[in-house]
């Protein structure tokens, strides 16, 4: 029993520590240069997938201090508008179809009220208006999944990015 | 993409499609066993493992020169000693086997005749039952150096060994001792033994010339082989085959698309990898 709960202890202090560092990897990136508004897209993640491993980070940067937004800007077809719903923080935005106008308005509302906003937006090759969601945006970050990442995928997002002048910043891992 | 396929792609894509590989092998071992059951009952149906003996009746023939037959032709030794060869050529024919199992299958029905007998093969219909078959129910053979024909019937029913022994008779009058003019038969008296599967027709354990090396074998070891004979011919060899097929698929197809499973293939794009999170 001790040793199955060794195993289990090694593998959630893992999981923790994995986004510790990405956390910390964001909040040094937004000391250094002040850039506080980052978007978060995947080639092979649901949106759903995305802004729950967007939410875990959130968390783990606010334990350091820091006031954090997070912004869903486009739900999937099925389900229901909801602003600002049930999160812990209060601090998660439901948007559904929004303009890039109006996603920059929110920023810009937003944008001293909090330390580090985090935008979660659909793929870029699924969704159109994803491409005018991140030029609102500081950095673009990718979120790729091992073993669900298809190489023609993400190297299609990486072109639809470049073409609209867009290069992202970065890309987090999920094992 | 082929240089970033390796053994660790093999395996995550048998990793990620666990549960279809799961599901594909519970569905064909369900059409597979249904399939395979039928052979297994039919084998259970026809396997006698409670009986532990057999009845062979026997008739011995001698072979007799007709002298007056032979009277005006020169016939050497050679041609005479041949004839019990003729005889039991004709006794083994398919025209015999024909005989009997017309004679046979309009005195007892299909049902009884295979319960006491082996007259199909474990992994045989009913409906396979043919001329061939007949043959594993009777025997003629000559005795080595004579002129003496043994003929035996099998059976596990006395009444049914001595059908089959009469209706061989039958065809002997009927039809042998016509085709061959230089001789005639002599019958000796016919006995009918209950002997054991593993013991000769003389009621001596000799292996050589067993009952099983005439097709008759009622062990229950033999038919537990043969159920499992089945189960591994029909069951287990075609789902093993069909999931390395489906195996072969879902790696052609990762080969043919593949997925970005390692940090090293993120390097080549020149985008900084910011961290991994462990989900």
């Amino acid at each position: 029993m001790n040793f199955i709960k060794f195993f289990n202890q090694n593998s959630i202090s893992n999981k923790q520590e994995s986004y510790r560092y990405v956390a910390n990897t964001l909040i040094n990136t937004y000391k250094n240069d002040g850039k506080k508004v980052f978007s978060f897209t995947s080639s092979s993640l649901s949106i759903d997938s995305c802004l729950k491993i967007i939410r875990n980070l959130g968390e783990h940067i606010s334990k350091k201090g820091l006031d954090i937004l997070l912004i869903q800007a486009c739900l999937p077809e099925n389900k229901v508008i909801s602003k600002a719903s049930n999160v812990k923080d209060k601090s998660l935005l439901k948007f559904d179809n929004l303009t890039s106008n109006e996603l920059k308005e929110i920023v810009n509302e937003n944008h001293k009220n909090y330390d580090l906003i985090l935008i979660v937006i659909p793929s870029v090759i699924i969704k159109a208006d994803a491409l005018e969601y991140t030029k609102v945006c500081d950095k673009t970050i990718l979120v790729e999944k091992y073993m669900y990442c298809y190489y023609s995928n993400y190297e299609e997002t990486i072109l639809y990015l470049k073409n609209s002048g867009i290069i992202p910043n970065g890309v987090i891992t999920v094992v | 993409m082929s240089e970033h396929f390796g053994f660790k792609d093999i395996w995550i894509v048998l990793k990620k499609n666990k549960y279809l590989i799961l599901i594909f092998n519970c569905i064909f071992f369900i059409i597979f066993g249904f399939m395979s059951l039928k052979s297994v009952l039919s084998t259970l149906k026809t396997g006698k493992s409670d009986r532990e003996s057999i009845y062979a009746a026997s008739v011995h023939y001698v072979v007799q020169p007709i002298v007056e037959s032979m009277k005006g032709e020169k016939l050497d030794q050679d041609f005479y000693r041949s004839i019990p060869d003729d005889f039991v050529a004709i006794i083994n024919s398919d025209e015999c086997a024909n005989y009997i199992y017309n004679n046979l299958f309009s005195i007892y029905s299909k049902d009884y005749i295979i319960e006491n007998t082996e007259l199909i093969l474990p992994n045989q219909e009913i409906e396979d039952i043919n001329i061939e078959a007949i043959k594993s129910i009777y025997k003629a053979q000559r005795e080595k150096n004579t002129m003496i024909i043994n003929l035996y019937s099998f059976s596990y029913q006395r009444e049914l060994a001595k059908s089959i022994m009469s209706i061989c008779k039958n065809y002997i009058d009927e039809v042998a001792r016509k085709n061959i003019k230089y001789a005639d038969l002599e019958e000796s008296m016919e006995v009918i033994k209950e002997v054991k599967p593993t013991s000769n027709l003389e009621g001596n354990n000799d292996s050589n010339n067993s009952l099983s090396s005439m097709n008759v074998n009622n062990s229950m070891s033999s038919k537990l082989k043969n159920v499992i004979s089945i189960i591994v011919k029909n069951l287990f060899i075609p789902l093993v085959g069909l999931t390395l097929l489906l195996i072969l698929l879902l790696i052609w197809i990762s080969f043919v698309n593949p997925t970005m499973n390692r940090k090293s293939d993120f390097c080549e794009y020149d985008i900084p990898i910011l961290g991994e999170i462990i989900e």
